[in-house]
């Protein structure tokens, strides 16, 4: 059925999935350096804190903004790693083709939804967080909440093309019996 | 529109839909995940979605579970160290004389790694680097060697800091602190189990584990101690640096982290393994077990969630408490159930699904918390060691050489005494409760 739209090869898809998988690698290498950023941040905190008994005002906001970012962004590189944990004991078992009818049929009806809420209603808090002028209120500091609301539907952004790029993969394999990446 | 539905059909039918999903082999996050939200729409209309995003804002930026990233950080940060390696080459000259001396060593390194790494993963892969070529090739068997990895790096997930304890604290509304604290005592108990267990069935089947010969161990007295002494000292002060700030109510966990995640880093430096390639490298692997992490318990809260609106806690509750024969059936059924799940599941998705439905009854029937927590936690290292989805196998497989010929079923009838261990542990944990209780009361 693919053959109507785009031919066997499915030149356009194959780029854009090699491009999705870039964007994630790259927001991978990225994302290590929150990492760092977040060690620091606390280890800068514990200090300030325990040694020169003087707490900075900005350390708890800030490295629950590193936290988020690191995971929501860190989602799609993950799944390009086949990070999020499967439970492979029957899956294991099945050929290449089921399992991406597994993955096919499982991706409309539970992940898609999923990132669709995440995206949508993501979209709509960060929003009105710019709207309202909406801060983050664990501390004294009180930053603007809408920068970090938005990085957040960036990152689901990103988690969402990540799946739609190993949607379209597992889809050529159902078609084809052969991987996009190999044609 | 769909609420007509009895909570008992909500209750069944989320379950169900879960359960199909996560065996199918589709990652544990996503049906978790999807079967809240289609819920969700389907009792509460769109204005669920709310309710969602904000669990999943609440726990990506949730101050305790920033402890995860810095511990698997830290975790990472050891394996490159090369400590393992020190440690080992240390204790081997002491402990190489006895049968089964170098799969006791593998325990005790273990053990001592536990109490600075929260995670398997590096555990296991630095003793499968570091204790099974030297094992192998002392002829040890094989289903000795992978067993005393397997057990003694699964420890890691038991022995404070830990992110099992990290996550299953806010899930179930009891301090960090404390978990860590009551983990202490049954996790070297633990410990100390798995080295009895060694030392009796090596002494009764010598050919299992032979002795080192004399003359390769053929090391004076005051070196043997020096090179113990340069090893041990900076795992003491990195595991007091972290349990101790801990322990005394100096520092919060996340706190404690983010000192051994940086004190590891020097340590790494001392010991002339640190470059600028491995710390981006320790970085990039963090975000992995991170991600998945932070997905699972994203995707979890959105589920428990709803399945709490919509009533399931109470079916829950009125099945617990109505169940015949009394608390203790109830305990025996729900620790059954912790162990089968463990067989197939990640303990990340048990601890985040299960954990908030059953921790608000677990009063009512007359337990304590504190002790409940620690006989899931214990209860779940079986997890680790119970194929066919047992990690530590996964892990040590992908670490083992080939070379040395490890086979499935070498690592599984390695483990499977242990699994035997941990359930006389769990026992004792029951006919001696302050085993768990009497640390944390002392805080």
């Amino acid at each position: 059925m693919g053959k109507m739209f785009i031919g066997e090869d499915w030149a356009p898809a194959k780029k854009l999935v090699a491009g999705i998988n870039t964007l994630s690698e790259g927001t991978g290498q990225f994302v290590k350096f929150l990492v760092m950023a977040l060690v620091l941040v606390l280890f800068i905190e514990v200090t300030a804190r325990y040694v020169f008994d003087s707490p900075t005002v900005w350390a708890l906001e800030t490295s629950k903004m590193l936290l988020g970012s690191i995971g929501t962004l860190g989602w799609g590189y993950t799944h390009k790693l086949g990070g999020h944990v499967r439970v492979d004991v029957v899956y294991g078992m099945l050929s290449r083709r089921i399992q991406a009818l597994i993955d096919v049929i499982l991706s409309i009806i539970f992940l898609f939804p999923l990132v669709y809420v995440l995206i949508f209603t993501g979209s709509k808090w960060a929003l009105r967080a710019w709207k309202t002028g909406e801060k983050m209120i664990d501390s004294s500091w009180l930053p603007p909440a809408a920068p970090f609301r938005t990085l957040m539907v960036v990152g689901f952004c990103f988690f969402a093309l990540q799946c739609i790029a190993q949607f379209i993969e597992d889809l050529y394999y159902l078609i084809y019996k052969k991987e996009l990446r190999n044609v | 529109m769909f609420n007509f539905l009895s909570p008992e059909a909500i209750t069944i039918g989320m379950f169900t839909a879960l359960f199909i999903g996560v065996l199918s082999g589709f990652p544990l996050a996503f049906p978790i995940g999807g079967v809240g939200i289609i819920t969700g729409l389907m009792l509460f209309g769109p204005n669920s979605f709310d309710l969602i995003y904000g669990r999943v804002y609440a726990i990506v930026t949730d101050y305790g579970l920033m402890a995860v990233p810095l511990f698997v950080f830290m975790g990472n940060m050891l394996e490159k160290s090369g400590i393992a390696k020190k440690m080992y080459d240390a204790l081997y000259l002491w402990f190489g004389g006895f049968r089964g001396g170098l799969a006791i060593v593998s325990i005790v390194i273990g053990t001592i790694m536990a109490a600075s790494v929260g995670i398997i993963a590096a555990s296991i892969t630095m003793l499968t680097l570091v204790a099974l070529p030297a094992m192998i090739e002392r002829k040890y068997d094989k289903g000795i060697a992978t067993g005393a990895i397997c057990a003694g790096g699964s420890l890691g997930i038991l022995i404070p800091p830990s992110i099992m304890l990290i996550v299953y604290g806010p899930v179930a509304q009891i301090s960090v602190g404390k978990l860590f604290m009551a983990a202490f005592i049954p996790g070297l108990m633990l410990s100390g189990l798995y080295i009895i267990y060694i030392a009796v069935r090596c002494h009764f089947q010598p050919h299992l584990a032979p002795a080192i010969p004399k003359e390769e161990r053929n090391v004076p007295f005051s070196q043997k101690t020096l090179l113990v002494v340069k090893t041990i000292v900076p795992a003491a002060i990195l595991i007091f640096s972290v349990l101790g700030a801990i322990y005394f109510g100096i520092a919060a966990p996340t706190e404690a982290a983010a000192v051994g995640a940086l004190v590891s880093t020097l340590l790494t430096v001392a010991y002339g393994q640190f470059s600028w390639k491995v710390l981006k490298d320790v970085s990039l692997s963090t975000i992995k077990l991170t991600g998945m992490v932070l997905l699972i318990a994203s995707c979890s809260t959105a589920f428990v969630s709803v399945f709490l609106s919509a009533g399931g806690g109470k079916v829950v509750e009125t099945f617990i408490l109505n169940f015949p024969g009394g608390n203790w059936a109830v305990f025996t059924m729900i620790m059954v159930i912790c162990f089968i799940l463990g067989a197939f599941i990640d303990w990340i998705g048990i601890i985040f699904v299960m954990v908030p439905i059953l921790a608000p009854i677990i009063p009512k029937l007359g337990f304590d918390p504190l002790w409940f927590a620690m006989m899931v936690i214990v209860n779940l290292q079986m997890s680790f060691l119970t194929p066919p989805f047992a990690y530590a196998m996964f892990f040590l497989k992908g670490a083992a050489p080939p070379a040395l010929g490890i086979e499935t079923k070498d690592i599984i009838r390695g483990m499977i005494p242990y699994v035997f261990i941990i359930v006389v542990e769990l026992a004792l944990m029951i006919a001696f409760p302050q085993i768990v209780l009497w640390l944390p009361g002392t805080m």
